[in-house]
């Protein structure tokens, strides 16, 4: 059995692209068989998020790589992304 | 007092004055006769009071008697002082008294009483003559023995022993490692010593004063302190537009309408760099430089923009005239393109004019050409093909349309490859929206520090008014492992940092309200706004070695564990929420930074180990060659690939408001631009990092003035052994030679990278798309140098 994918999205209140950055990971994740996604809040958790290179919102970390920062990613750019990976 | 008791108290004290006069009288070898005949006449006949005028007219006296006893008296009694005037004069208890009232506020009484034990002490030792500065030390050491602490503070003389005058007059300082050893540098460092023992007796409060002294806290440019604000960062548009006065006012010096050509542009630029160091102890730079001189290049060919980039380069590397005979600390920041902040300002065209219909968006290609002719110079090096260390050259990348501007980055990577010239800013996206880094790496947020009609106006400025270090090693070795204890010490240094800062913020409004800052002070508007904005002016709060605070508080490194990692993060994180705390509560623009702390690096580890022999420190202990590591770097000696270096180091830039850098130290003597290249847009890509450089060591034979790439001890040309070597210290190049000894181990210790590995040249040509990030940049080789 081959580990899955781990995919993060990093958001915070009141943040306006952030629901559509978690909208699309959350369908990306649900239709791929290989990925885990979990969705953190940047600013309970700062010290991981600067660890992965994250200082801004929405955010997406494929394995241990920021992949998008600061930007919403189509689910095609996604998924391209998470093949690679 | 009633008339009669005052009356009653000067007749007591010439009654002692007269007893003191017949005893002196009789040692002298007067007889018992003659000396009560001169006593009574004084007693009838004299009006006056004072010791000094009584004596002579017993002299008087007794001359008349017997000659002979008189000028004995006259020579024995009548000391000669050599004033501070250089003229000679007689010995006066009465004036001594009468400075120490005046000086330290003692009353007449306390006044007369140490007076007349100095002029006790001065007979004991029998000399014709005495210096002023002698009878001060004698004052102040009757001062001490009378427990008048605070006044000898305001009576005691400051200045240098005379051993310490000849060593500099032979030998020149290593404190310093800008300065070369000339005359200039020599009265320099004498006024340098005057000045910090001033700032710490009598600015400073005693705490503050201490915490420095005993390391828990370095102020930075202590002998600046009182008359000079820290750094600055110039809009060149207010030259352009207004001309330039040196002096600020055009009074002392001559005054020039604004220019024209773009040669007297570029002059006008370098003086004001210039001008302005004469008010300011660090760095001085122009933002958007390019861009903003861009308008006077309108139509020229390619040789003018490198004639015009010439001129600026040539005449801040060349002028000898900052304080100490060294060229101004200038920067200028330069980009190939108009940020959108700029685009629709109207430019300021060559004789100052100004019309809404041209903007700066319509000179984007002059800005670009600008830019590059800047990048050709510096890479040409000069007359003898060395670098340019000044004006330092930062160059602002913008990760959203580098890839328009490809061609220009690559001759920056060319630079950087052959020189490690270039210092790179870039614009995070958490960083705000205009901002300039300056200096030794401090981050001027001038979108705060400036209003929108600065930006129109052409006066958008700012700088940072005083930097101070919190020794976080040391905090370290008190807090005991608790960590609890370890953030209240954090508090503690930090508010005591506010103190130093506040001051600081005070001492220098008074120098801007009686004039000492003309530069300065000099009107921007009919209102009279000042060119200096004091309350916008950034108060710096630095901190030191991050990474041996770890050490002493949970035995660990920046770089050895995730959990120290996290630790480092947590402490940087609540020393910026104390900072910010302290913003709030007093309403000032205090800020974050990591501090270049060249002699700090040095002076707090030597200071700590002899308080704490187990203290962690880097280098060698028993030699004392030993240093701290900067900010929140990973140690230099760490065996850690390069990139995981800057994903740490970088990390934590988004904290650091008021700046931080990042070295990359290259060890190979050719690297390939195209390897930097890739990095450069890697770690602007994928990493936190808003500054950093790569840094190229060079050897310069003194014999054949050649350059030999790395650090060599024999010149590649020549093979002559008479040769300096050249590293980035902190924030600039510097011949190694100069640096103190813990910076020199720092040199040896630094971990060097190969960045030219095949792997990373192959990925140059595959990766075009920033959604395949961070692959490759992993695998950069380290080259161990030792
Ligand atoms: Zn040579």
């Amino acid at each position: 059995m081959t580990e899955k994918k781990k995919m993060i999205v990093f958001t915070i209140k009141n943040c306006p692209n952030c629901p559509a950055a978690k909208r699309v990971a959350k369908e990306v994740a649900d239709e791929r068989e290989d990925t885990e996604l979990e969705e953190l809040d940047l600013t309970e958790n700062m010290f991981r998020g600067l660890q992965y290179q994250v200082a801004s919102t929405p955010s997406i970390i494929i394995g241990d790589k920021a992949i998008f920062v600061s930007t919403v990613p189509t689910k095609q750019e996604l998924n391209d992304a998470l093949d690679a990976s | 007092m009633p008339e009669n008791k005052k009356n009653f108290e000067l007749a007591k004290t010439k009654n002692n004055y007269l007893e003191q006069i017949s005893n002196e009288c009789v040692r002298c070898g007067a007889s018992i006769w003659e000396t009560v005949e001169v006593i009574d006449k004084l007693k009838l006949n004299s009006n006056t009071n004072t010791l000094r005028e009584l004596r002579y007219e017993a002299i008087k006296e007794l001359g008349k008697t017997n000659a002979k006893v008189a000028m004995k008296y006259h020579s024995l009694f009548t000391i000669k002082v050599r004033t501070n005037n250089m003229e000679i004069e007689s010995f006066d208890r009465d004036r001594i008294a009468e400075s120490l009232t005046r000086e330290t506020g003692l009353s007449t009484d306390l006044s007369n009483q140490i007076s007349s034990s100095v002029e006790e002490e001065l007979q004991k030792l029998k000399l014709d003559f005495v210096s002023a500065p002698l009878i001060r030390e004698l004052v102040d050491s009757k001062l001490i023995e009378s427990g008048l602490e605070k006044a000898r503070l305001d009576y005691t003389r400051l200045g240098m022993p005379v051993y310490d005058v000849n060593k500099l007059i032979d030998g020149g300082s290593t404190e310093n490692a800008n300065l070369q050893h000339n005359p200039e540098t020599i009265h320099k460092l004498i006024a340098d010593s005057v000045m910090r023992e001033y700032t710490l007796i009598k600015v400073l409060d005693r705490n503050q004063a201490d915490a420095h002294m005993n390391g828990a806290i370095h102020i930075h440019d202590l002998d600046y302190f009182p008359i000079r604000p820290f750094c600055f960062s110039h809009d060149i548009r207010f030259f352009l537009k207004n001309g330039f006065k040196a002096d600020g006012r055009g009074l002392h010096t001559a005054t020039s309408k604004p220019a024209k050509h773009y040669a007297v542009a570029m002059s006008h630029a370098a003086k004001v760099l210039a001008a302005a160091q004469t008010n300011f102890a660090g760095g001085q730079g122009f933002s958007w430089f390019n861009i903003l001189m861009s308008p006077f290049l309108e139509g020229k060919s390619y040789s003018d923009y490198k004639q015009a980039a010439q001129i600026m380069i040539y005449e801040m590397s060349q002028m000898y005239v900052a304080r100490g005979g060294q060229v101004v600390f200038s920067s200028i920041n330069i980009q190939p393109d108009v940020p959108k902040t700029l685009e629709d300002i109207p430019a300021v065209l060559p004789g100052g004019k100004v019309t809404e219909s041209k903007t700066y968006a319509d000179y984007a290609d002059e800005t670009h050409k600008l830019f590059d002719a800047f990048i050709d110079v510096y890479t040409e090096g000069d007359a003898l093909e060395k670098p340019f260390s000044f004006p330092k050259c930062e160059v602002t990348y913008n990760p959203k349309i580098a890839n328009q501007y490809e061609d220009s980055w690559m001759k920056v990577s060319e630079l950087a490859a052959k020189f490690g010239t270039p210092y790179y800013f870039i614009n995070q996206p958490y960083l705000p929206e205009f901002a300039c880094y300056q200096c030794c790496a401090y981050l001027m947020p001038l979108s705060d520090q400036t209003t929108e009609s600065d930006l129109h106006n052409g006066t958008v400025r700012g700088g940072a008014l005083q930097v101070v270090t919190l020794n976080l090693p040391r905090i370290g070795l008190e807090s005991g492992g608790d960590d609890n204890k370890l953030f209240e010490l954090m508090r503690e240094r930090a508010e005591l940092a506010r103190d130093m800062l506040i001051k600081k913020q005070e001492v220098i409004k008074k120098r801007l309200s009686s004039g000492v800052l003309p530069f300065l002070s000099q009107p921007i508007d009919e209102k009279g706004t000042l060119y200096y904005d004091l309350d916008e002016q950034a108060l710096e709060i630095g901190f030191i070695g991050l990474n041996e605070m770890l050490l002493n508080h949970m035995g660990e490194e920046l770089h050895s564990s995730k959990e120290a990692w996290d630790f480092g993060l947590k402490t940087i994180n609540t020393l910026k929420e104390i900072v910010a705390d302290i913003a709030k509560e007093t309403g000032k623009r205090f800020v974050l930074s990591r501090t270049p702390a060249e002699s700090a690096s040095y002076r707090l580890p030597k200071i700590d180990i002899k308080k704490y022999p187990n203290a962690h420190v880097q280098g060698n202990k028993n030699t004392e060659d030993i240093y701290y590591t900067n900010g929140a770097h990973v140690r230099p000696s760490a065996d850690i690939g390069l990139f995981d270096r800057m994903k740490i180091e970088s990390s934590f830039h988004p904290l650091l408001s008021g700046g931080t850098m990042n070295h990359m130290f290259l060890g190979e003597a050719n690297p390939s631009p195209i390897a930097i290249n890739e990095l450069t847009k890697k770690i602007a890509k994928n990493t936190l990092a808003s500054y950093f450089a790569y840094t190229k060591d060079y050897t310069l034979c003194s014999d054949c003035s050649k350059v030999s790439q790395t650090l060599v001890d024999k010149c590649s040309h020549c093979n002559s052994t008479n040769v300096e070597g050249y590293s980035r210290i902190t924030g600039y190049v510097q011949k190694v030679s100069s640096w103190n000894k813990g910076k020199q181990q720092e040199l040896r210790d630094r971990q060097k990278y190969s960045v030219s590995s095949s792997s990373m040249i192959a990925k140059a040509a595959q990766e075009q798309d920033s959604s395949v990030a961070g692959a490759g940049a992993e695998e950069i080789k380290q080259e161990n140098e030792s």
